[in-house]
């Protein structure tokens, strides 16, 4: 689909917008030649302007549609091209080789920031609020899936929670399968798989890393959709229903990325005093960007929870493994051969965010080698296919990566005055605040107002100065060498027993803190035991402003590394879910569950009861779904906690189910206050305390580091044994027709079924036909329904699931005729039931309130 | 004001311990008048309300009488409601009553009626289990048939039957309510029928109790459950039952 038709027909697009981006461009130019103009204005002159372009800001601030944000946008951009040419004309000095290199990687680096930030207003200029579209009434068109797991050294713990919940989605079993894909050839996951009914593939070796993993599972599957969660991302059970709508709906449509949603803290919440007053470092890209990109039909595939079209991967040879970013490239080559993509902006899967620094700044360096050896070998500007907006979009996702060096530049430009006595800019204080006031207002306002609730200003650079020192090299290597660098895996889930700063993590930082700090030190010796000249003393207090402002957010990106005590393994997940708790001795008390895991959960008591719990106890926490068996571990004042017991891998799935599977479970990902730059300021500027911190039991510097398990091993098996010969195993997925058959039928086919029996051949007008279809809206009364023949009502099943009859005739519904395996069953929701959430099935206790699942009339 | 009658085609299933507790319940949170009358030879509700075993009183001797009913009134104080217990007979004479009744059936439902029409008075009337002649001669008076169905398997044949009009059929659908009782989490079958019933019962269900440790308790210590375990799922479920059976009654006036 063209993308004006996209903007036209799919999306509630206010018209304007569509023909307001050749004006966007029309206006800037203008407005750009006014600045250069103004640029011969005297410095009173000029800073009227700089306090005029305020005013603007305030005024145009207080309308709150889009397309005021749009206008701010040029105004912001017309305030920096000033800035940026005031800067290029007027401030430039090149006395000396030395001075003007400086001079120039300086303008460059401010270029760049520039440049990202155009980029990031024109990918955001209508993020896309895409809703899920409705699949067919009748599953039979419904499309085959296979859902992929690939790991490779992650503990089966974490596997088999993601495995699990994957085989428990709601969708037709028969067209779905489920395939853990192990590189690292473990047994155990194997008799996992299969006692789970799971696939299983391990292949021969394990060339290209994850996308090799996958590529080779491609051959060996054939469903028309993949979906693709990375190990320790949990799908709910509504993935499926909510994400395959699009892929029936629109037969261009490639890949849908959903949300990567964490419900840990990430090492910046964590780690910084008030990193969970602020929302994760994710949330600007997932709530914000890849929206924006979707508008432009240029939302990239990020791996994991995603979902893709086998035909269209096919066609572009698979997923790409020439780069270490194999999701970003694979997305880019679809879309270079006329794929659409789409990004769907519910979390509907959640995982375990990087639980330290050094992981997340690992991470973060496959990433940015990635991109950059995408920009490097495969450019978007260049090659076939793309429509410019996309082209510009994958440009400024791959171009943010390079922001290390840039940001290592701001940090320690004012070193060169006060140490070097190189003036980089030349300006008088006047110039500065008619010219650099204005640019930095507009910049972080407009940004503050564009960025709302997903990104908080002045956090961005917090998380930017972690990773600049690591990223440095590995941006220049991989500009010069973009063949090199190879794949590692993020470890996850853990515990922290300590708190500790991790050297590993920080100590550029502090090195480089060191020498800004000494750099200030001597600024200020010269400031005080020299008798400077005006000129100079105004360079050097404005120097030292700016060498403190370093100092400060480095300090910040060093307290991020200061680990915090992490004491649970698996990490809880605050909730207010109404159970019944049922006591040993068969008492019920309806309470709700506080926090809950995969390893148990704490429930609320009333203090009466609180004799009623024992530690030791076994107690049943009942659902709505169904029941969990715990073990009361400790009784509070006000609250018990549960260790979960399972007797069976059925029983767990039901924990995992219970635990992950709602689908609005993760609704309030973006649940923020908005941002307001102050409150951002001074939530950054107080954090500086946790890089103080000490808790009761001091991490000793360097002793007893929990030792960080290398981050790509090389390929040996675990545990160092002998080199064994390696073979692919390939295990099928089994079909569990019977489970599937108790939760499908269990709604309603059995009571009238017993019925019959025990009612022996007196007609009995429960039509089973009917209640196999299980009309959401609920099947109207059957008082006057006209009785059926019994015969019809004892083959009730439809003709394709057969084993249903068998099921139910048996006439022992209660034994567990099922192997162990959660049924895979099948539940079919229309949008519409969707969108009316008290008949949402699954969602029995929460409200989805929050979430509009409403399309445009137009589309339905 | 209405006459409600719990009844069940089935015994077992909870009926006293629900007319018990209903009655309470709208004596307690809908300070209504309410009174519970026992139709049951087993002569059990008082003692759900914290009647005197030893007790024997009951309308049943006097069935002719209608001014000595008021000598086997009780009224329990801690609930406020007003039994009018069965009195404890011997088979015998209990059949010899029901004869009487069935010869003149205006003997019973004419009282009972006469007591429901004064105003801001409920009376919650528990039946014995399957046809009786007591249940009988009521019957086409009730302004509420509350069926109470245990969650199994027996229950969806008996609620087959009650929706075909095989049973029951003097009452009109519109007065017909459920109740599903000792209904079991912990099965899945108890999962099972009661999803299914409570679909097929659609609106007409007035409420779902769990099986409780605590009712059995409560009648135990001769308290409504709401009494004896406020907080429990029962009580809960209780509550919220006449809650739906006085909602429904103000729709009726």
């Amino acid at each position: 689909m063209k993308l004006s038709d996209r903007l036209n027909s799919l999306f509630r697009v206010d018209q304007n917008v569509h023909k307001i981006v050749p004006l966007f461009i029309l206006f800037l130019s203008v407005i750009s030649f006014f600045i250069v103009t103004l640029s011969f204005l005297s410095a009173g002159g000029q800073l009227i302007v700089g306090v005029a372009g305020i005013v603007v800001f305030f005024l145009l601030n207080r309308r709150k549609d889009e397309t005021a944000t749009l206008y701010l946008k040029i105004l912001s951009l017309a305030v920096s091209s000033r800035y940026l040419l005031w800067r290029m004309i007027d401030t430039l000095v090149f006395q000396t080789t030395f001075q003007a290199v400086l001079g120039i990687i300086l303008i460059l680096a401010e270029a760049y920031a520039f440049m990202m930030l155009l980029l990031i207003y024109f990918q955001t200029v209508h993020p896309l609020e895409r809703k899920p579209a409705p699949l067919p009434d009748n599953s039979d068109d419904w499309p085959t899936v296979d859902v992929y797991i690939p790991t490779y050294n992650e503990d089966l713990s974490i596997v088999r929670v993601t495995a699990l919940a994957c085989a428990s989605m709601d969708w037709p079993p028969d067209k779905l399968n489920v395939f853990i894909l192990d590189d690292g050839h473990r047994v155990e996951f194997q008799h996992f798989a299969e006692a789970a009914g799971i696939g299983y593939i391990s292949r021969a070796d394990n060339a290209h890393a994850k996308a090799g993993n996958l590529n080779h599972a491609l051959q060996l599957t054939d469903g028309e959709l993949i979906a693709i969660f990375d190990c320790d991302h949990v799908p709910c059970r509504a993935f499926l229903q909510t994400t395959l709508g699009w892929f029936v709906a629109d037969s261009k449509i490639a890949l849908l990325q959903t949300p990567h949603h964490f419900y840990s803290p990430d090492p910046f919440q964590r780690n910084l005093a008030n990193g969970m007053r602020v929302p994760p470092e994710g949330n600007s890209f997932y709530g914000l960007l890849q929206p924006g990109n979707d508008f432009w039909n240029a939302s990239f595939f990020c791996g994991s929870c995603a979902v893709i079209r086998r035909t269209a991967l096919l066609e572009v040879g698979g997923i790409a493994t020439e780069t270490v970013t194999e999701d970003a490239h694979t997305a880019l080559k679809l879309q270079r051969r006329g794929w659409s993509t789409a990004y769907l902006s519910l979390p509907l899967a959640a995982g375990l965010a990087t639980e330290r620094l050094i992981l997340h700044i690992g991470q973060r360096m496959r990433w940015a080698r990635g991109m950059i050896q995408i920009l490097r070998t495969d450019n978007p500007f260049s090659g076939p296919g793309l429509r410019l907006p996309q082209r510009i979009c994958y440009f400024s996702a791959m171009a943010g990566f390079l922001f290390a060096i840039p940001r290592l530049v701001f940090l320690t430009s004012p070193l060169c005055f006060l140490v070097f006595n190189q003036t980089l800019i030349a300006a008088s204080p006047m110039a500065l605040c008619a010219y650099v006031i204005p640019h930095f207002f507009h910049c972080i306002c407009t940004s503050a107002r564009m960025n709302g609730s997903w990104r908080y200003s002045f956090w961005g650079e917090i998380y930017e100065t972690t990773l600049a020192t690591f990223l440095v090299r590995v941006t220049l290597v991989t500009i010069l060498f973009p063949k090199l660098g190879k794949f590692n895996v993020t470890d996850k889930g853990g515990t922290i027993k300590q708190a500790y700063l991790d050297w590993q993590a920080v100590y550029p930082n502090v090195i480089l803190s060191g020498f800004l700090f000494m750099g200030m030190l001597y600024g200020f010796y010269r400031l005080f035991m020299f008798h400077n000249s005006q000129v100079v003393f105004n360079a050097l207090w404005l120097n030292e402003v700016w060498i403190a402002i370093s100092l400060l957010t480095l300090l910040l990106a060093i307290a991020v590394g200061h680990e915090s005590r992490q004491v649970r393994g698996k990490a809880r997940i605050q909730v207010r879910l109404p159970v019944t708790l049922r006591s040993e001795g068969g008492r019920l008390l309806p309470t709700q569950i506080m926090d809950v895991s995969t390893g148990g959960c704490q429930v609320e008591i009333a203090e009466s009861t609180v004799d009623e719990w024992q530690k030791g106890q076994i107690v049943h926490v009942l659902t709505e779904e169904g029941r969990l068996k715990g073990e009361i571990v400790w009784v509070g004042k006000r609250s018990i906690g549960l260790d979960w017991r399972y007797d069976s891998l059925r029983h767990e799935a039901e924990v995992v189910r219970f635990v992950f599977g709602r689908a609005d479970a993760w609704v309030d990902w973006g649940r923020y206050p908005p941002d307001r730059p102050l409150r951002s300021l001074w939530l950054a500027l107080t954090s500086i305390t946790s890089l103080f911190r000490f808790e009761k039991n001091p991490g000793a510097v360097n002793q007893k580091l929990p030792p960080v398990k290398p981050m790509a091993p090389p390929r040996s098996l675990p545990g160092g044994k002998k080199k064994q010969e390696r073979n692919a195993v390939i295990v099928a997925p089994k079909k569990k027709a019977a489970t599937f058959c108790f939760f499908l039928l269990g709604i309603m086919l059995p009571a009238s079924s017993w019925a019959q029996q025990a009612a022996d051949a007196s007609p009995v007008p429960q039509p089973a036909a009917q209640a196999v279809a299980a009309p959401p809206a609920g099947v109207p009364p059957q008082d006057g329904e006209p009785p059926l023949p019994t015969s019809d009502a004892t083959a009730p099943a439809t003709p394709d699931q057969p084993s249903q009859t068998q099921g139910l005739t048996l006439g022992t519904p209660i034994t567990d005729a099922a192997p162990a395996m959660v049924g895979v069953h099948k539940k079919s929701w229309t949008l519409k039931e969707l969108g009316a959430g008290d008949t949402l099935m699954m969602t029995p206790f929460a409200s989805i309130q929050g979430l509009s699942f409403g399309l445009p009339k137009a589309s339905l | 004001m209405p006459l409600i009658c719990c009844v069940s085609p089935k015994g077992g299933v909870g009926k006293t311990m629900i007319a018990a507790n209903l009655a309470a319940g709208l004596a307690k949170n809908r300070h209504l008048e309410v009174i519970a009358v026992d139709l049951d030879p087993q002569n059990m509700l008082r003692l759900h309300l914290g009647g005197d075993v030893a007790d024997g009183h009951g309308f049943v001797k006097s069935v002719g009488n209608i001014e000595s009913w008021g000598g086997a009134l009780k009224e329990d104080s801690n609930s406020g409601v007003i039994i009018l217990p069965y009195g404890q007979l011997s088979s015998g004479k209990s059949i010899k009553k029901d004869s009487v009744i069935r010869q003149k059936p205006e003997l019973l439902w004419k009282p009972l009626v006469r007591m429901a029409a004064s105003p801001g008075m409920v009376v919650v009337v528990d039946t014995p289990p399957g046809p009786s002649v007591m249940l009988q001669a009521i019957l086409p008076h009730v302004d509420l048939l509350l069926t109470v169905l245990a969650a199994d398997a027996a229950s969806a044949v008996l609620y087959s039957n009650i929706a075909t009009g095989k049973i029951y059929s003097e009452v009109r659908n519109v007065r017909r309510g459920y109740v599903l009782n000792q209904f079991d989490p912990m099965t899945r079958l108890g999962r099972i029928i009661c999803s299914g019933l409570a679909e097929k019962i659609g609106d007409s269900l007035f409420g779902i109790v769990h099986r409780d440790e605590y009712v059995g308790e409560a009648l135990a210590m001769q308290q409504p459950v709401a009494d004896y375990a406020p907080l429990s799922r029962a009580a809960i479920d209780l509550n919220n039952l006449s809650d739906r059976v006085s909602r429904y009654l103000e729709s009726l006036t």
